[in-house]
């Protein structure tokens, strides 16, 4: 009965119902946009958290020679290992990789954007160029599961294992491997490209094969010209440390490495564990990977945030007091209805349920038009106001390419989650509650007799 | 046997920035089942203070209001409401017609606590045909003419089938010929057994109800039984 007295009234007055509605609309939208904006921004910058990973560096200062260094020892190594919280140490970043030609066999070309046979380079000559663009990235890693791909799934091993100093060999990518019909078990030849011409190619056993959805891009600023493709991900070569010290010919003395820690959370504690070990502190350097990297995103996340927040805010404030002017203009326009509902013997009570059932149900109507709606609202606004959140690369900035290992938008990843969708519930109910209160006070506060005069005078 | 009684009533208005208006001052009365009465006097004489008074929609500041032996004064906003759903029914100054809806979904409203959709539509149909105005039920309300509209009116009062029925200036707004025809209406229903207590300013149509009480700045004047 309510509820058909409810479209009654709904009915009665098309106007107004259609003006409320709309005015609800735009301010669930732009409450809901900015919601959904926020909480994408959280996860984005949770998600671009995990891909960074929480890394401290430690390498030789720059003004140093390898061969004024002791290396650092073992001891210290598997002492750094046993610190709480750390994943994993690998010691060889960032000077145990480099250009090897695999001897008989081609490198994956395959890559989108540019085509860098037409991005003449400055850093190489034409025949250096040609030279790096046949051959792989040999890296040499003691915790290539930790790598950040490999932790972030983003390359899975499909066949096979990772190469450690106990199963020695190279862990290739499947279009390498297809390419050149190559399986596990399979011996490869690698030389160093730069070793002297006397040197000799290294026979390594394929130990592993991973597939990854890493993508290969070139982008308008490569300045590698061809060079460039021993960059992609398809040509990246993982072995463990002692065998990349035997192709690349370096002493296997470690002289850098890495601590992987499991969340950034305990950076801190765990770099301050690794200073007190016994090592030439006076020689070595310790820095904050995560943080560096971090900050790259650090603005353009709090700029999303911030604004987001500041549509949230002044939307629900602008959005309230308007609905709020409107509504009781026509609360005073409704009021001789009231009466009349009041005089026939309907006590205000009931009065006040087919009005805020009213309200709930133009409220709903609204809410359900503006989920789809913040999806394009939010699009637009991350176009037009926003461009740096369109394409927020750090790759972008330190290389000529993109793998897409750091391709996340805050923006256009936009989740619309549950949560969400129950703050969005809750600021309907809030309206819906504001509203009837509202009406409440208004109708304990007229006369009945105040309210008939009211309709007699319009 | 009275069904209407008034002890000592005032009603005092309280306005802001303004002496308060006694619109009603020591009022005493009693109306018995079946009167048909008219309530007379100038304008701001108190006729609608009292009319709303009996009519529950509103309590007196001095005295007691008895209707159907009830103390108004003893009833909450939702007794109160009841008893103006089915006790004591007004036919308002102006109609109280919500012009865009139907004549059927006009007489619907005071069925809030009715879930019996055929006893209802009853109901209408035969409160409309009592009025004369069977024809006019699907009809807007915008459409009809002021006497159609005073029917209709009426129609929704006696809906309830409530044994008193109030009506305040019932003949204002209507010419001569459709004037009579709305007091034949109150004679009917008055011979049918209820009730009947009109408020108007106009003379010659209290000479036709059964007894007029004049009141003036409040207070009751005279009453005159006229038959
Ligand atoms: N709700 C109200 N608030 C203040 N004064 C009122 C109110 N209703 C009526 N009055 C005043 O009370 C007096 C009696 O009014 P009313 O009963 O409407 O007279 P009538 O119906 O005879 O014209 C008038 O002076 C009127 O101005
Ligand atoms: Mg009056």
């Amino acid at each position: 009965m309510i509820f058909r007295r409810t479209i009654l009234f709904i009915e009665r007055k098309h106007r107004e119902t259609v003006i409320l509605t709309v005015l609800l609309f735009l301010l669930f939208s732009f409450f809901f946009s900015g919601v959904v904006m926020y909480q994408s921004t959280e996860s984005y910058r949770d998600k671009a958290l995990a891909e960074i990973g929480a890394t401290l560096q430690i390498s030789y200062l720059p003004e140093l020679d390898e061969s004024t260094l002791d290396g650092v020892d073992q001891n210290i190594l598997s002492r750094v290992q046993s610190i709480p919280h750390v994943l994993g140490v690998d010691v060889a970043p960032p000077s145990l990789s480099g250009s090897c030609i695999p001897l008989g066999l081609k490198t994956v070309k395959t890559h989108s954007g540019f085509n860098p046979e037409q991005q003449p380079s400055p850093i190489y000559t034409d025949e250096e160029a040609r030279m790096e663009s046949d051959c792989v990235d040999l890296i040499g890693c003691s915790a290539i599961p930790l790598r950040n791909q490999f932790r972030n799934n983003m390359s899975v091993i499909s066949d096979g294992s990772f190469p450690t100093n106990d199963n020695p060999g190279v862990l290739i990518s499947r279009y390498f491997a297809e390419l050149n019909s190559l399986r596990i078990n399979d011996v490869i030849s690698l030389k160093y490209l730069y070793s002297d011409a006397s040197a000799m190619a290294s026979e390594v056993k394929i130990v592993g094969i991973y597939d990854t959805t890493l993508k290969f891009e070139i982008l308008e600023e490569n300045d590698m010209g061809v060079a460039v493709y021993k960059a992609s991900p398809y040509n990246a070569v993982f072995t463990d440390f002692d065998t990349a010290s035997k192709i690349l010919d370096r002493d296997n003395t470690v002289y850098n490495f890495k601590v992987y820690v499991d969340s950034p959370k305990n950076l801190d504690a765990v770099q301050e564990a690794v200073q007190k070990l016994p090592m030439e502190w006076d020689k070595y350097k310790i820095y904050n990977e995560t943080l560096s990297f971090y900050n790259e995103y650090a603005s353009q996340i709090d700029t999303v945030f911030s604004n987001s927040l500041r549509l949230i805010i002044l939307t629900s404030t602008v959005g309230i007091i308007l609905f709020m002017v409107v509504y009781s203009i026509w609360n005073n326009q409704r009021i001789r209805d009231i009466g009349i509902f009041e005089v026939l013997g309907e006590s205000y009570i009931h009065i006040l349920m087919i009005y805020v059932f009213e309200t709930l149900i133009l409220s709903f109507i609204a809410a359900v038009l503006s989920v789809p709606t913040s999806y394009f609202l939010i699009q637009f606004i991350s176009q037009t106001n926003s461009p740096e959140f369109v394409s927020s690369n750090i790759i972008n900035i330190i290389t000529p390419y993109d793998t897409g290992e750091y391709d996340i938008n805050p923006v256009y990843a936009v989740s619309i989650d549950i949560k969400a969708l129950l703050l969005l519930l809750i600021f309907v109910f809030m309206i819906v509650g504001i509203t009837g209160v509202a009406l409440m006070f208004l109708l304990k506060k007229s006369k009945l007799q105040e309210m008939l005069k009211a309709g007699e005078e319009s | 046997m009275a069904i209407i009684e008034l002890r000592n009533v005032t009603k005092i208005y309280k306005v802001k920035d303004a002496p308060d208006i006694r619109a009603l001052n020591d009022v005493s009365l009693v109306i018995n089942e079946g009167d048909f009465i008219s309530v007379c006097g100038v304008s701001g004489s108190g006729k609608s203070t009292l009319l709303h008074l009996i009519g529950c929609l509103d309590r007196p500041t001095g005295g007691s209001v008895f209707v159907k032996g009830i103390d108004t004064k003893s009833l909450n906003e939702k007794g109160m409401a009841r008893m103006r759903n089915n006790t004591v029914s007004m036919v308002l100054q102006d109609f109280g017609l919500i012009p865009t809806r139907t004549v059927y979904e006009n007489l619907e409203v005071p069925f809030y606590f009715e879930s019996d959709r055929k006893a209802k539509k009853d109901k209408i149909v035969s409160a409309l045909k009592y009025v004369g105005c069977s024809e006019l039920i699907g009809r807007p309300v915008v459409k009809l003419s002021g006497g159609q509209k005073q029917r209709v009116a009426i129609a929704r009062a006696l809906v309830k089938d409530s044994p008193i029925l109030l009506a305040d200036e019932p003949t204002g707004q209507l010419d001569s010929e459709t004037k009579e025809a709305i007091m034949l209406l109150f004679h009917k229903i008055n011979k049918n057994g209820k009730t009947v207590i009109m408020v108007t300013h106009d003379n010659e149509i209290a000479k036709e109800t059964d007894k007029i009480i004049f009141i003036r700045d409040g207070r009751i004047l005279d009453t005159i039984d006229t038959k």
